[in-house]
C-alpha cells in the first residue's frame, strides 16, 4: 500500500523547504483563531486567505491551507467548551459535554482532552487517508443519493434523539430544521417561504441562524449569573491540568479510535462530512457507554467523541478530493481551488500523476498535527482565561461579535437579522428543552436531504422496494429506524426492571 | 401549563402550516412537496401532541411526572423573573441593533447596545462601562474594517 519512493522524496521535500514550516505555523494560528470566532469559520478563513497562496510556491500554499484547516478543527472546541457556542458546525457535539464541564470548572481538563482528541483525530485520519486513499475512493463513488440520504437521516435522528429528554420535542426539532433547511429556491427550481424577502431565495443564513440557536440559548439563560465558572479557585488557566486533560485521552481509547474511525468515513462521503461525523460519533460513544446518562452532564468521552471525530474527518474529506476530485465541505473545495491556482488540476487521475504530492500533504499533516500540540497550548493561555472574565461584560461583548460574525457570512443586515430572529427561537426552544443540536443539523442539511431524495425518487421510479436492492442504504435506513425507536426500547426495559424489582 | 411553553408550540405551528400552504401554492409537483409535505406532517402532529400534553398536564390528566423532561436543564429554574425580564430586554436592544444598525451606523449603534446592555445587567461602575464600550467599539469596527471586504456604514470611526 505503501509507496517507498514517494514517500522518501515527501520527507526530502519538506525537510529542504523552510518557507513550508513558516507556513504551517502562520496557518494553524489562523485556524485557531478563526476556528475559535463564532462566524468565522474556518472555510471563511481559508477563502479569505486564498489569495494569498497566489504569491507561494505550490506546496507551501497547500500546507498553508492545510494548516489553517487543521487549527479551525480544533479552535472551533474553544469557544464549544468555554462558552457552549460551537466555532463551526462540526464542533456542534463538542458542547455537550465540553460546556458542562467548564460550568463544572473543569474547562482546563476540557481543553486539554480536545486538543488530544484533535491530534490523535488528524493522526490517524491521515494515516487511513495514506493506506486507504485509493480503495476507499473507489468505494465512496459507488454511494448513490439513497444512501447519502439515509447517513443523513440518520445522523439527524440520533442527535435529535439524544439531545432531548423528549421524544416529541426531539422530532419537532429536527423536523423542524428539516423544513427550515428548505426555505428558498429548492434545486428543481420551486420558491418556497420566502414571504417575497430576496436574502431567502438562496435558503435561511444557516451559520447566522446556528450561531443564533446557539449563542442565544446559551447567552440568555447565564443572565444572571456572575461567572461561567461560580467557583473562583477553579477559573485560572492551569497548565498542569490541561495536559492531566491532555493525558487522559489514553484512558479512553475506545472513545477516540472509534471516533477517529467514523469521522474519517463520514468525513469521505461529500456533501455529509464532519458536520455530520462528529454527531454521529457522539452518539455512537454515549450508546456505547455503561453509564449513558453521565454523557451531557460533563462527561469527558463526550468531548473525545466529538472531537476525534471532526479533527479525523479532515482526512476522510481529503480521500474523496484526492481521490475524485470531489470536495466533501467546504474547506477541501478551497484546496481544489488552490490546486487550479497553482494550474495542477485535480480529479480521478489526480492521485496517479501526482503520488509525491498526495504523500507530501499527508505527511506534511502529521507535522502539523505535531506542531497543533504546541500552537494550542500557546493559543489556550489567552483563550482559557475567558471563563474570568464577569459575564455581566462577556454576554454584550459576545453577542456583539455574534453580529458581526453574522454580518461577515452574509455581507449584509440579512446575517444580524436572521441572528436574531434564530435568538429568540433558540432561547425559548433552550427553555424548554428542546434538542437545539437537531434543529440546527435540519437546518444545514435540509437542502442537501431533498435533492438526495428526489434523486433517490427519480432512479427508483417511486418505488420503494428500490431500498432492497441498496444494502448500505438499508443498513443505514434500519439504524434510523432503531434510533428512532431507542428511547421506548429503554424506557420499556426500564419499566420491566422496575417491576420485576418491585415484584421482589 | 408554561404560556412561553405554548406561545412557541403555537408559533412552530402557525408557520409550518403557512409554509406547507405556500409550498402546495407554488406547485403540487412531487419534486416540490416530496420533503415538505411530510416533513411537515410529522411537525405539524408531534407539536398537536406536545400542545394537548401541556394541555393534559396543566388540568391534572396527566401526572406531572409526564413532563420531567422540561424540569431538569430549563434555565426557568436557575433564573428568576427579573433575570427574564432582563433577558427579554436584550434581545429587544439586539433587535434594535440589528435593524437599526444600517441606518444610524455600525460603530453608533454598536456602542449604545453595549453601553445600554451593560448598564441593564449590572448598573455599577458607569464610566468604567463607558470607556469599556468605547475602546470594544473601536477595536471591533477596526477589526472587522481589516477583515472584511463588504462596505460598512458608520457615522464617527
Amino acid at each position: 500500500m505503501l509507496d517507498v519512493n514517494a514517500l522518501s522524496s515527501a520527507l526530502i521535500s519538506l525537510a529542504s523547504d523552510p518557507q513550508i514550516w513558516v507556513m504551517m505555523v502562520a496557518g494553524l494560528f489562523i485556524g485557531l483563531i478563526a476556528g475559535s470566532i463564532a462566524g468565522v469559520s474556518t472555510t471563511m478563513a481559508m477563502a479569505i486567505c486564498l489569495p494569498l497562496t497566489l504569491y507561494m510556491e505550490f506546496m507551501p500554499a497547500i500546507m498553508f491551507l492545510t494548516a489553517i484547516f487543521t487549527g479551525g478543527g480544533f479552535g472551533g472546541a474553544v469557544t464549544s467548551i468555554l462558552m457552549g457556542i460551537p466555532g463551526t458546525t462540526s464542533a456542534v457535539a463538542t458542547t455537550f459535554d465540553g460546556y458542562p464541564m467548564t460550568r463544572k470548572g473543569q474547562h482546563n481538563e476540557a481543553l486539554g482532552l480536545a486538543l488530544a482528541a484533535s491530534v490523535i483525530g488528524v493522526l490517524i485520519g491521515y494515516a487511513v487517508l495514506l493506506l486507504i486513499v485509493a480503495p476507499l475512493g473507489r468505494w465512496v463513488i459507488r454511494l448513490g443519493p439513497a444512501e447519502m440520504l439515509m447517513v443523513a437521516l440518520w445522523g439527524m435522528t440520533m442527535i435529535a434523539m439524544l439531545g432531548g429528554k423528549s421524544l416529541s420535542r426531539g422530532i419537532i426539532a429536527g423536523a423542524l430544521g428539516l423544513l427550515l433547511g428548505t426555505v428558498g429556491m429548492s434545486t428543481s427550481g420551486y420558491i418556497r417561504g420566502t414571504n417575497d424577502i430576496p436574502f431567502l431565495l438562496d435558503g435561511i443564513p444557516a451559520i447566522p441562524a446556528m450561531m443564533g440557536l446557539f449563542a442565544a440559548s446559551q447567552l440568555f439563560t447565564l443572565i444572571g449569573a456572575g461567572f461561567l465558572i461560580e467557583d473562583k479557585t477553579a477559573r485560572r488557566a492551569d497548565y498542569r491540568k490541561v495536559l492531566s486533560g491532555f493525558r487522559s485521552v489514553f484512558r479512553h481509547p475506545w472513545e477516540q479510535i472509534r471516533g477517529t474511525l467514523i469521522g474519517v468515513f463520514v468525513g469521505a462521503i461529500p456533501g455529509v462530512g464532519s458536520s455530520v461525523g462528529n454527531l454521529i460519533s457522539y452518539a455512537q460513544a454515549k450508546r456505547a457507554a455503561k453509564n449513558p446518562e453521565t454523557f451531557g452532564t460533563g462527561d469527558p468521552r463526550g468531548v473525545i467523541a466529538a472531537e476525534s471525530a471532526n479533527s479525523s474527518s479532515e482526512g476522510g474529506s481529503m480521500v474523496t478530493m484526492l481521490a475524485l476530485g470531489l470536495p466533501g465541505g467546504g474547506g477541501t473545495a478551497i484546496l481544489l481551488a488552490a490546486f487550479a491556482i497553482h494550474n495542477v488540476p485535480g480529479g480521478p487521475g489526480f492521485i496517479n500523476r501526482n503520488i509525491d504530492v498526495v504523500y507530501t500533504i499527508v505527511v506534511g499533516n502529521f507535522i502539523q498535527a505535531i506542531l497543533l500540540i504546541f500552537a494550542g497550548l500557546a493559543f489556550l493561555t489567552v483563550a482559557g482565561n475567558m471563563v474570568r472574565v464577569p459575564l455581566t461584560w462577556l454576554i454584550p461583548s459576545v453577542l456583539v461579535l455574534a453580529v458581526f460574525g453574522a454580518f461577515a457570512v452574509t455581507g449584509d443586515a440579512s446575517g444580524p437579522m436572521t441572528l436574531f430572529v434564530f435568538a429568540a427561537i433558540g432561547w425559548l426552544m433552550k427553555r424548554y428543552d428542546y434538542p437545539i443540536a437537531a434543529c440546527v443539523v435540519g437546518l444545514l442539511i435540509g437542502r442537501m436531504v431533498e435533492s438526495e431524495l428526489i434523486r433517490t425518487y427519480q432512479i427508483s421510479g417511486g418505488e420503494l422496494s428500490f431500498l432492497l436492492t441498496r444494502p448500505v442504504a438499508m443498513a443505514f435506513a434500519i439504524l434510523l429506524v432503531l434510533s428512532l425507536l431507542q428511547p421506548l426500547f429503554v424506557s420499556g426495559f426500564r419499566r420491566f426492571l422496575q417491576a420485576r424489582s418491585a415484584a421482589r | 401549563m408554561k404560556l412561553g411553553h405554548v406561545a412557541l408550540l403555537l408559533v412552530i405551528l402557525t408557520w409550518t402550516g403557512w409554509y406547507l400552504s405556500d409550498a402546495v401554492q407554488v406547485s403540487t409537483n412531487v419534486r416540490n412537496l416530496i420533503l415538505i409535505v411530510p416533513t411537515a406532517t410529522i411537525v405539524l402532529l408531534a407539536v398537536l401532541f406536545e400542545l394537548l400534553r401541556q394541555i393534559s398536564y396543566a388540568l391534572g390528566w396527566i401526572k406531572s411526572g409526564i413532563d420531567r423532561s422540561s424540569r431538569t436543564e430549563c434555565a426557568e429554574r436557575k433564573q428568576d423573573q427579573i433575570d427574564i425580564l432582563r433577558g427579554i430586554v436584550l434581545l429587544g436592544m439586539l433587535g434594535i441593533l440589528v435593524f437599526s444598525m444600517s441606518t444610524v451606523g455600525f460603530d453608533v449603534g454598536v456602542f449604545a447596545f453595549l453601553l445600554v446592555s451593560l448598564i441593564i445587567l449590572d448598573r455599577r461602575n458607569i464610566l468604567g462601562k463607558l470607556i469599556f464600550a468605547a475602546g470594544f467599539t473601536f477595536v471591533v469596527i477596526g477589526g472587522a474594517r481589516s477583515l472584511l471586504p463588504f462596505p460598512m456604514h458608520t457615522i464617527i470611526l
